[in-house]
């Protein structure tokens, strides 16, 4: 007959020691790389009401948003041409330029035309690096 | 007279289980922690290349629009009928307690932009004059 011999078991052993180690690890890992919801955007210094400096007229490049979200800009003539969205930071770089920092970019938009153009052309505007840039309600001296 | 010494036990902290109840600690503030957050308007924010990064939050205050024109403050939505009215009388009370405020416009894309040029004024008005559009990045 087959004799049985009992085997030995060997004891089953997960090693602890390292648990810390790695509890820690994935603390540190964790903690590199949570990146926290900053706030973020376009910011701007308002001029208080009654403050309001008057600009020579030349030194002051118009920017026109119509309702439809057309984009309108002042050319060195005085007169509106109609620009793309991404044609105006080199125009406005080209005015920058040309008067040596000294002009002052006024952003006109229509009550009615999405929120989304007058960002985009403040971005352009900002991209630029306009030191002077200033939003005018569309009441003030008139409109289209 | 016969003094006998007594067998002193060696005092020692068991130390064993430190790290357990500092995890034990770790998990209970983990799980306790409510961030303050705002509930806010649903809205998609508009993009922008020159977006940067506000440095004092604490002192941010933020304004939620959403494209029906709908205002909220602090989890407020403001009165319908006299919005940008309720507007200014918010900003002035918090004006009072945080005098460099900034404010910071969350408002949506497809919003209309009369709206937003009369909060501006008010803002004017009322003399916080710090402003933020909230954007996103843009990736070129």
């Amino acid at each position: 007959m087959i004799s049985f011999v009992k085997r030995k078991k060997a004891k089953a052993d997960i090693p602890t020691a390292s648990m810390a180690d790695i509890a820690f690890l994935l603390i540190v890992f964790f903690m590199t790389a949570t990146i926290f919801a900053r706030e973020k955007g376009l910011t701007m210094l308002l001029p208080e009401k009654g403050e309001e400096v008057k600009i020579a007229s030349r030194n002051i490049m118009q920017i026109l948003v119509s309702p439809t979200g057309k984009v309108l800009v002042e050319e060195e003539d005085g007169t509106l041409y109609e620009y793309r969205i991404a044609d105006i930071r080199a125009e406005v770089e080209a005015a920058l330029e040309r008067t040596n920092d000294s002009i002052s970019v006024a952003i006109k938009v229509s009550p009615l035309a999405p929120y989304s153009v007058m960002i985009d052309v403040l971005d352009e505007v900002k991209m630029a690096d306009a030191k002077r840039i200033s939003l005018i309600p569309f009441s003030e001296g008139g409109g289209e | 007279m016969k003094l006998t010494r007594r067998s002193r036990g060696g005092a020692a902290i068991p130390t064993a289980s430190m790290s357990d109840i500092a995890f034990l600690l770790i998990l209970f503030f983990m799980v306790t922690t409510v961030f303050s957050t705002e509930q806010g308007l649903k809205l998609i924010l508009p993009k922008a290349e020159a977006t940067q990064r506000i440095r004092l939050r604490r002192n941010t205050l933020n304004v939620w629009i959403d494209r029906e024109g709908r205002i909220s403050i602090q989890d407020k939505l403001m009165p319908a009928e006299t919005p940008v009215e309720a507007f200014g009388n918010k900003l002035l009370q918090i004006l009072a307690e945080k005098p460099d405020l900034v404010v910071l416009l969350r408002v949506d894309e497809n919003a209309r932009y009369g709206q937003i040029s009369e909060l501006i004024e008010k803002m004017k008005e009322v003399k916080a004059l710090k402003l933020t559009f909230a954007t996103q990045f843009e990736e070129l």
